[in-house]
């Protein structure tokens, strides 16, 4: 196995978790490096197949869409995991508190007083002309004034060592399944490495979340009926969809087992229809309710609006909290911190250059290729350029697009990801790869909660800054250290 | 339970069901075919493999084994082949897993994936046993997976009624069609060894053959076959057990809507006619007998569609 690790480097430049580890004398991967090192490469390469064929036999895949067909895939699973000190994690778990509370205090204001817009804080017209505002959502506020019950904020370190937001999502954030799933793995493959340190748990993520469905629907525990809405088993995240459900011990609905009489939303079943109190839904806005948003829409429920606005049932997350994912908008979410919470942000935005504002634009095209270049309502890596990797041609069609349509495009200086060991199959060793990290907030039960862990996502390919599994990703367990 | 949940639950026990019997089916008949009598008939018999597993096929043209391997375990375009019905039976599990056990649907999913993992082009005649054995082991694990590891409530009654509904069907359709071969082949019974060899084949397609040799101490009788496979109701592959199991699994069924004592009168009268049958002496009257069975479950899968889906 130390053969393995034998020609293990970091590149110039980069932060590399395993390495500064070791270097800073906290030797958190030094036990798990020593398990290691007790088996041959082929005892872990056997190891790596036997937790591919796990993850294939239990059918823990995502859906990535080719031109003709939804394909099926393993989610690649690394099996070095990453660790995560107490220090660290004390910062990253109160930042994201702190972050996804003044988040929701923002669209609450948003859509009813606009405090933030009418103070000049946040543009009015940037959070209008978002994609993602709602209308209907305007002058209304849900139960316990929750908006966003679970947010995924993505996570960098950068070579400085500290970590940035590289993003925030509110609308239905995935990847938590994978979570749960990857410490099953783990456990499975290494059980006595979780002997040589105390890991926290993430087992309680579901246990956290019926909670905080239970806590805002103002009814007695065991009182309430929850269903899971999904688009249906077409969908990449469909894996995730039917284990939260199962676990959750919720029913997994789609569309068309759900109607809407006298604004009040049931259940089709054998037994007759049952009234739903909570909807926690994994389709976009846009498919929610044919009778509000796409007309076309067969995915959502007609009328699930009208029972939203009415009371009769929570929806999570509310409607119109993509407002915050819109990324030129991400990029105040420091001044929302202060604005409403009168602290300073403990995480950092990673820097925005908001292509709509004159001054930035002008930066944006005359430093195009120092830049990442990022449409504003993407998520999954998709349209991001980055742009010392592309063309003369290239840059000069992307910069026409940005000057056409400056609202829709945000952006950064290139942030370069730490990185970590990683087992690269072809190469049969351990190799850096960049690295990022995706945590999950909930907000609604009796106190916010973030799940001590999250996914860690990382590139496969050599020098690969997008981590995301539509772009080729993979993933591994994070390992948080108890106190 | 959603009625969506309740109508996956159903299709999966067919279609697993239906995976057994074709699988079986089709490794008895191939063998059947090696020895005499029968090595003269091979193309017959593959035409019945390619008849019993709801393939299509053009009676006027000669048909070959790979060809048969092809459309009846491979051909993803066949609604009826092996690999299709996997992968239906996978799809409806994927779209409801939470309503299962993992082990049930880990189970499934490892049928679909070993089905998908097989290479067509390479398969010939001398995989037949290795295939069908295989495929035995999966589906009994899936069926082992859903006696032990659901609770026995709604989805797990579903699941027995989509078996049992699909097992009284298929057992009804081989009788048919092996009496019909008999006739053909025995030219009207005169051959009595080609006969006999197709009433063991008969048996040995159901799992008959070593219960029945036991009952009957060797004995080959036509109406002994008929009297077992109709109307034993301790014999897991007959007639009357599959309708009684129907029963059980239909009034173990939590919700009763409207219509539902319709269905369960019709069955009881279904399961009273089979358990008064006794002309198993004569043909005719089996063959009709059949056809009217076969027609009573046709009739009670249209209405439990109707009641619950």
């Amino acid at each position: 196995m130390i053969q393995l690790l034998k020609n293990y480097e970091a590149s110039v430049g980069m932060y590399d978790e395993f390495i500064q580890d070791r270097n800073s004398g906290i030797h958190h991967y030094q036990n798990f490096v020593n398990r290691l090192s007790e088996m041959t490469v082929q005892d872990f390469m056997a190891l790596n197949e036997n937790a591919k064929l796990s993850f294939l036999n239990q059918g823990v895949t995502y859906a990535l869409y080719d031109k003709k067909e939804s394909v099926e895939q393993i989610f690649p699973f690394d099996l070095f995991p990453r660790i995560i000190n107490p220090t660290d994690w004390d910062k990253i778990e109160k930042g994201v508190i702190q972050r996804n509370i003044a988040l929701n205090h923002f669209i609450h204001d948003v859509y009813n007083e606009g405090k933030i817009l009418k103070d000049k804080i946040v543009p009015e017209h940037l959070v209008k002309t978002s994609k993602h505002y709602c209308k209907s959502m305007e002058g209304f506020s849900p139960k316990k004034n929750i908006y966003c019950h679970i947010s995924g904020t993505d996570i960098i370190r950068h070579s400085d060592g500290d970590f940035y937001i590289l993003e925030d999502n509110l609308r239905s954030p995935s990847g938590v399944s994978y979570v749960l799933t990857n410490r099953v793995a783990m456990r499975r493959v290494f059980p006595h490495s979780f002997k040589d340190m105390i890991v926290e748990p993430v087992e309680n993520y579901t246990d956290k979340l019926v909670q905080a469905f239970w806590n805002i629907s103002e009814k007695p525990m065991g009182e309430i009926f929850c269903v899971l809405l999904t688009p249906g088993v077409f969908n990449s995240a469909y894996f995730e969809h039917t284990y939260l459900a199962q676990n959750m011990g919720i029913e997994l609905a789609e569309g068309r087992d759900l109607y809407v009489s006298n604004d009040k939303v049931y259940l089709k079943t054998i037994d007759g229809d049952i009234q739903v109190d909570v909807v926690y839904r994994r389709i976009d806005d846009a498919f929610l309710d044919p009778e509000v948003f796409r007309p076309d829409s067969f995915l959502g429920v007609k009328g699930l609006m009208r029972a939203y606005l009415k009371g009769n049932v929570t929806i999570i997350n509310a409607p119109g909290t993509g407002i915050s994912d819109d990324k030129a908008i991400c990029a105040y979410v420091p001044d929302m911190i202060k604005y409403y919470l009168g602290e300073d942000p403990i995480l950092n935005n990673v820097p925005t250059y908001i292509c709509e504002r004159e001054k930035d634009l002008q930066y944006v095209l005359e430093n195009t290729e120092k830049l990442v270049v990022k449409p504003v309502d993407m998520s999954g890596g998709y349209g991001v350029c980055i742009c010392d990797q592309m063309s003369k041609s290239e840059l000069d069609e992307l910069r026409e697009k940005v000057k056409a349509d400056p609202r829709n495009f945000i952006a950064q200086p290139k942030m370069l990801l730490s990185t970590l060991t990683t087992y690269i199959e072809e190469e049969e060793n351990l190799q850096p790869r960049h690295i990022d990290l995706r945590t999950f907030t909930i907000l609604g039960g009796k106190e916010p909660f973030v799940l001590k862990g999250g996914l860690t996502r990382t590139a496969l390919k050599k020098g690969n800054l997008i981590v995301n599994s539509s772009q080729g990703g993979g993933s591994k367990d994070t390992w948080v250290i108890k106190k | 339970m959603l009625t969506r949940v309740a109508e996956s639950l159903y299709w999966i026990g067919r279609n697993i069901e239906r995976c057994e019997h074709c699988s079986r089916y089709l490794k008895v008949q191939y063998f059947s075919t090696l020895d005499a009598p029968m090595s003269q008939n091979k193309d017959f018999t593959l035409r019945s493999i390619l008849f019993m597993s709801g393939s299509d096929f053009d009676i006027n043209t000669s048909v070959n084994e790979g060809e048969v391997w092809q459309k009846v375990i491979f051909d993803y375009n066949n609604p009826n082949s092996i690999a299709n019905i996997a992968q239906k039976a996978r799809e409806n599990a994927k779209s409801i897993r939470n309503n299962l056990s993992t082990e049930s649907w880990e189970a499934i999913n490892k049928f679909h994936l070993f089905m998908k993992g097989l290479d067509g082009s390479k398969f010939n005649s001398s995989k037949v046993f290795q295939f069908s054995e295989k495929i035995i082991l999966h589906l009994s694990l899936i069926n082992s997976t859903f006696a032990n590891t659901l609770l026995h409530t709604n989805a797990w009654s579903f699941i027995n009624l989509g078996i049992y509904i699909e097992r009284n069907l298929q057992i009804l359709r081989i009788l048919k069609s092996k009496i019909s071969d008999i006739t053909i082949l025995t030219n009207g019974g005169i051959n009595i060894p080609l006969m006999h060899y197709q009433w063991i084949t008969l048996l040995k397609s159901l799992e008959a053959f070593d219960v029945y040799m036991n009952i009957n101490q060797r004995q080959l009788s036509t109406a002994e076959i008929y009297k077992l496979i109709i109307s034993n109701e301790l014999f897991p592959r007959s007639v009357i057990y599959s309708g009684q199991k129907i029963k059980r699994h239909l009034t173990n069924i939590s919700a009763r809507p409207l219509g539902f004592d319709i269905i369960l009168a019709n069955l009881e009268k279904s399961i009273d006619e089979c358990i008064a049958f006794q002309n198993f002496d004569d043909e005719e009257k089996v063959i009709n007998f059949i056809n009217q069975n076969y027609e009573n479950i046709s009739r009670s899968h249209l209405e439990i569609q109707k009641l619950y889906f």
